[in-house]
């Protein structure tokens, strides 16, 4: 009796998109992209914790900046960090020159982190619909946007 | 203006970030990052320098 094909495992799109919106690279990880969803964590989370220090580790409310409000809602782990890790409470301000660029930083790392997750998808300008996925055994295959890591 | 050097630190992440999203090779993405630094950093310093005209008549 003949074995049936091996059907190589098509990687869910809304979960990959899911995955990079909680942590940023991780749908690149996902869909077999290792190297360069570790390469986007290390350079957003890097820019973001930049902004948090400029900040001085302090949030932003809807009041005094609507868009860099919104912006933090880039990325699941962003938005947890300036949910937890910042506070309202006065606080020793080193800089207070740098407030305004510290969010800059944090929003343009969660802006960054949607135009990742854009890449991932068929939206990209190089992108094409994913034609195949992850085979069982986990090895990489192209997906929208270049070749596998 | 104080400050105005942390936007060039931005750019450089932003042009890292849209060469390595377009890209796979490292060689491509360090020629890509510096086109678009390059790019970003004449835009912020001409947009910076329009607002500032700008500001100055009004």
């Amino acid at each position: 009796m003949k074995d049936a094909p091996i059907i190589p495992r098509r990687p869910d799109l809304v979960v990959a998109l899911l995955l990079g919106w909680l942590i940023p690279g991780l749908g690149h990880v996902y869909v077999g992209r290792v190297a360069k969803g570790f390469f986007f964590f290390g350079i957003l989370m890097t820019t973001f914790v930049a902004g948090l220090w400029l900040a001085d580790y302090r949030g932003v409310r809807w009041e005094d900046h609507p868009f860099y409000f919104v912006g933090q809602f880039g990325s699941g782990l962003t938005l947890l960090l300036m949910t937890f890790a910042t506070s309202e409470a006065p606080r020793p301000i080193v800089h207070i020159e740098w407030y305004e660029p510290g969010l800059l930083y944090m929003c343009v790392a969660s802006v960054l982190n949607l135009m990742c997750l854009i890449h991932l998808t068929p939206l990209s300008p190089d992108g094409k619909a994913p034609e195949a996925g992850l085979p069982d055994d986990g090895a990489a295959t192209p997906m929208p946007g270049g070749t596998a890591s | 203006m104080k400050g105005f050097w942390l936007f060039f630190p931005i750019c450089a992440v932003i042009a890292v970030v849209f060469s390595a999203a377009k890209e796979d090779r490292p060689r491509a993405v360090a020629i890509g990052s510096i086109r678009w630094f390059l790019l970003l950093c004449t835009a912020v310093m001409v947009g910076s320098g329009v607002v500032y005209a700008i500001g100055q008549y009004l």
